[in-house]
């Protein structure tokens, strides 16, 4: 058997697979291929020969068992459970949801002297009010609309609206044969 | 007969109370040591035991048998030790060393009530399983987890991608980092510098 090298990137590379080696995760040709290059390298083998008596040290405690009365402390504790069963989503459902979610304010007993209800329920009213007093004109909307409408009084405006109807002769004429 | 757990899922999400006492006795010492292992406190361990069997029975009408039954417990009883490393973290309240003493006085009667144990041999043997906790205990969050996985749950590298939501690369590179790490805490605690030692 001849040793070869240590140290090499062949190194570096099985090094990094010895764990999953240890815990037989790898493929079968990748096994055969460190097993070959453990026979060979003695860095290699003995990372994992100290591997394998950290991996025997960590099984030398002894595992923990649940206590006696393990299971009739959970079995009293199922009857506090909420269990949910599984609900199928169906429109009126979707309703009813959308009503209590609509009920934001009741549900969560929110008094009228709360900041964040006063500001809203205020922001509102101011809006309300602007809108009533300062509605915008109808009229002047429709200006733009209607050009040859009998509601234009001003020559101004009449003589734009001309400029842009008139027509202008073309610079060049497309002749017909 | 042997039933299988997502079969007993099934049962327990039509309220059969029989279906969910018999997986809990499946799998109640597994899922104590690991929680124990995770985050040192036996007493915790087994209330936060008893919280992932509450929460298995809470989802139960909405369990659906996509993946295996046994990672979905794993990965409950990893979230909550998760949770309570965290807060623990968070309070201030992560003392190792207490703990391993209270846990180790549980162990410890039970060992005591075999005559077959002498006395020196007990003692030394509880010293090094103290000292191997510590260095289990001197890992990352991360790395604790993945290790007793594999070491004392015997999970496969699959079974702990899915518990740990990541890929199978990482939950290798993750071993190995944390098998190298634990090989560095031994050996600080003058156990594992060498092969040939007695374990």
């Amino acid at each position: 058997m001849s040793m070869i090298k240590s140290n090499t990137d062949e190194c570096k590379s099985i090094q990094t697979n010895l764990s999953a080696y240890l815990d037989k995760e790898l493929a079968h040709w990748m096994r055969l291929r460190i097993q070959k290059h453990l026979n060979q390298c003695p860095t290699c083998s003995s990372q994992v020969k100290l591997m394998q008596h950290t991996d025997n040290t960590l099984r030398f405690l002894e595992p923990i068992k649940a206590s006696d009365n393990f299971i009739d402390a959970v079995m009293s504790k199922v009857n506090t459970v909420n269990i949910r069963p599984k609900v199928k989503p169906v429109a009126s459902n979707r309703i009813v949801s959308i009503i209590n979610s609509l009920q934001f304010w009741y549900r969560n007993n929110i008094s009228v002297s709360n900041p964040v209800f006063m500001f809203s329920f205020i922001f509102g009213l101011f809006i309300m009010i602007g809108a009533t007093l300062y509605s915008p004109r109808i009229e002047k909307l429709n200006l733009f609309t209607n050009f040859n409408s009998q509601s234009i009084d001003n020559p101004q405006e009449r003589l734009i609206s001309l400029e842009v109807i008139t027509q202008k002769e073309p610079k060049r004429t497309l002749k017909i044969r | 007969m042997y039933v299988s757990d997502e079969d007993l899922m099934r049962e327990c999400s039509k309220g059969d109370m029989s279906a969910f006492e018999l997986l809990v006795r499946r799998y109640q010492d597994a899922i104590v040591n690991y929680i124990y292992l995770t985050i040192n406190d036996y007493h915790r361990a087994e209330d936060l035991a008893q919280e992932t069997f509450l929460r298995v029975l809470k989802s139960a009408p909405r369990y659906k048998p996509k993946a295996a039954f046994k990672n979905w417990l794993y990965t409950i009883a990893t979230n909550l030790s998760r949770n309570e490393i965290r807060n623990r973290i968070r309070r201030n309240t992560y003392l190792l060393d207490d703990m391993v003493d209270e846990s180790e006085d549980i162990h410890h009667a039970a060992f005591m009530s075999d005559s077959r144990h002498q006395p020196d041999i007990l003692l030394e043997k509880k010293e090094r399983q103290q000292l191997i906790k510590k260095a289990l205990n001197q890992l990352p969050e991360n790395q604790r987890i993945a290790l007793t996985l594999v070491t004392y749950q015997e999970l496969s590298y699959d079974e702990i991608a899915e518990i740990l939501e990541c890929s199978v690369g990482a939950i290798k590179s993750l071993i190995h980092r944390a098998r190298q790490n634990m090989k560095k805490h031994l050996k600080k605690v003058g156990i594992g510098g060498n092969v040939n030692d007695k374990i």
